[in-house]
């Protein structure tokens, strides 16, 4: 007759390895967990960093619209009066009867038509 | 019976490293005497219902063979378990390092992003700049008696029915019109206006109910005076009466003579 197997030794044999897999699967998942963290702040501190010059840029754009703004407004408006102009000409207005339209010069709009 | 004690026992063991980690897991369960095992995702029949069933024991050599499989199973599933470690350790290195790389790209270009932020929200302020000037030169244009506001300056019609309404201007006809007001003393002017029509009638104080008196042509004189056909003449005052109530006499009436109109109180 055989010797009974000794079940407990098998049985300790396949917690040994499984435990030593294991412990090692969760010493990999903390540095993984180490490096996520690592990473979330590094994302954090690109977005803090954005986000201040965002707001520099912000500013930045706001003193210069509000140092010409008078020049910015008076090119704005000559630059939609010659997209206006240059419309009525095209629909057959005369330069005199736009220049009253638009409350422009008549030699403006014959300068627009020109260009 | 000793044989399947120590099957049990086995069990039990097994049945405890279920508490070892997230990743691995192994399970025993017995039930009405037919058992298995499992390992992660790999299960292992054992023939426990013959153990215990049978008077005698099956031959050592069956449990040996089976143990030696469980096993090679088990440093199977184990490497399995490193595996996954490793792979989601790779993983999380290279998230890091984009990360790193990400951030140090914008210190690095700092000046870069200043430039470009600053720029998107000065064209942001232009493009509020340029459309406010655009509804103040629609109001211009309106006032001067353009119809094709809308294609003259690419504004939505919804943004320009809004202005027209805030000047005052409502349809008559196909074409839309409006009145202007001035005073002079006791008196002043009404202006009728549509597209380049420019009509301008004298009023006066009324007396009695009359509030107000507007002098119109009458029809003889209407086409010569105003260059509107006579055809229009009833809707183009009946126009200037309702419009001098809205803005001028509210709660009043009015009343169309030969050629006047006369704005009334209402009792």
């Amino acid at each position: 007759m055989q010797p009974t197997p000794d079940f407990e030794a098998y049985a300790r044999t396949l917690q040994r390895v499984m435990q030593a897999a294991v412990d090692e699967a969760e010493s990999l998942r903390d540095q993984a967990r180490a490096e996520r963290d690592a990473a979330h702040a590094d994302r954090m501190s690109a977005q803090d960093i954005l986000h201040e010059l965002d707001q520099a840029g912000r500013i930045a754009a706001q003193d210069y619209v509000q140092q010409h703004r008078r020049e910015l407004n008076a090119q704005l408006r000559l630059e939609l009066q010659a997209l206006v102009a240059t419309k009525l000409l095209n629909s057959g207005q005369t330069a005199a009867e736009i220049a009253e339209t638009l409350q422009v010069p008549a030699a403006w709009v014959e300068r627009v038509q020109k260009t | 019976m000793a044989n399947w004690m120590n099957v049990v026992n086995l069990c039990r063991c097994w049945r405890d490293a279920n508490n070892m980690g997230e990743t691995f897991y192994a399970r025993a369960f017995i039930l009405q005497g037919v058992g298995g095992v499992k390992f992660g995702r790999q299960e292992i029949s054992l023939p426990f219902r013959k153990i215990f069933m049978e008077t005698e024991p099956p031959h050592a050599g069956e449990y040996a063979a089976i143990l030696q499989k469980m096993l090679t199973e088990n440093e199977t599933a184990a490497e399995a378990v490193r595996v996954a470690g490793r792979q989601d350790l790779a993983e999380a290195l290279v998230e890091r390092e984009a990360a790193r790389e990400h951030l140090q790209g914008i210190q690095a270009n700092r000046d870069r992003y200043l430039a470009e932020y600053t720029e998107q929200h000065r064209r942001e302020l232009l493009g509020q700049m340029r459309r406010s000037m655009q509804e103040t030169l629609a109001q211009e244009l309106l006032e001067a008696g353009e119809d094709e506001v809308e294609a003259l300056l690419d504004l939505p019609k919804r943004e320009i029915d809004d202005i027209r309404m805030r000047i005052g201007q409502r349809k008559l006809g196909k074409q839309f019109a409006w009145v202007e007001y001035e005073s002079a003393g006791r008196g002043g002017y009404v202006t009728f206006r549509r597209g380049k029509t420019r009509c301008r009638f004298w009023h006066d104080l009324g007396a009695g109910k009359a509030l107000m008196v507007i002098e119109v042509p009458d029809e003889a004189r209407w086409e010569t005076e105003t260059s509107i056909p006579l055809a229009e003449r009833e809707a183009v005052l009946r126009f200037i009466g309702e419009d001098t109530i809205l803005h001028q006499a509210p709660g009043h009436l009015f009343r169309i003579d030969s050629n006047s109109i006369v704005i009334l109180a209402p009792f």
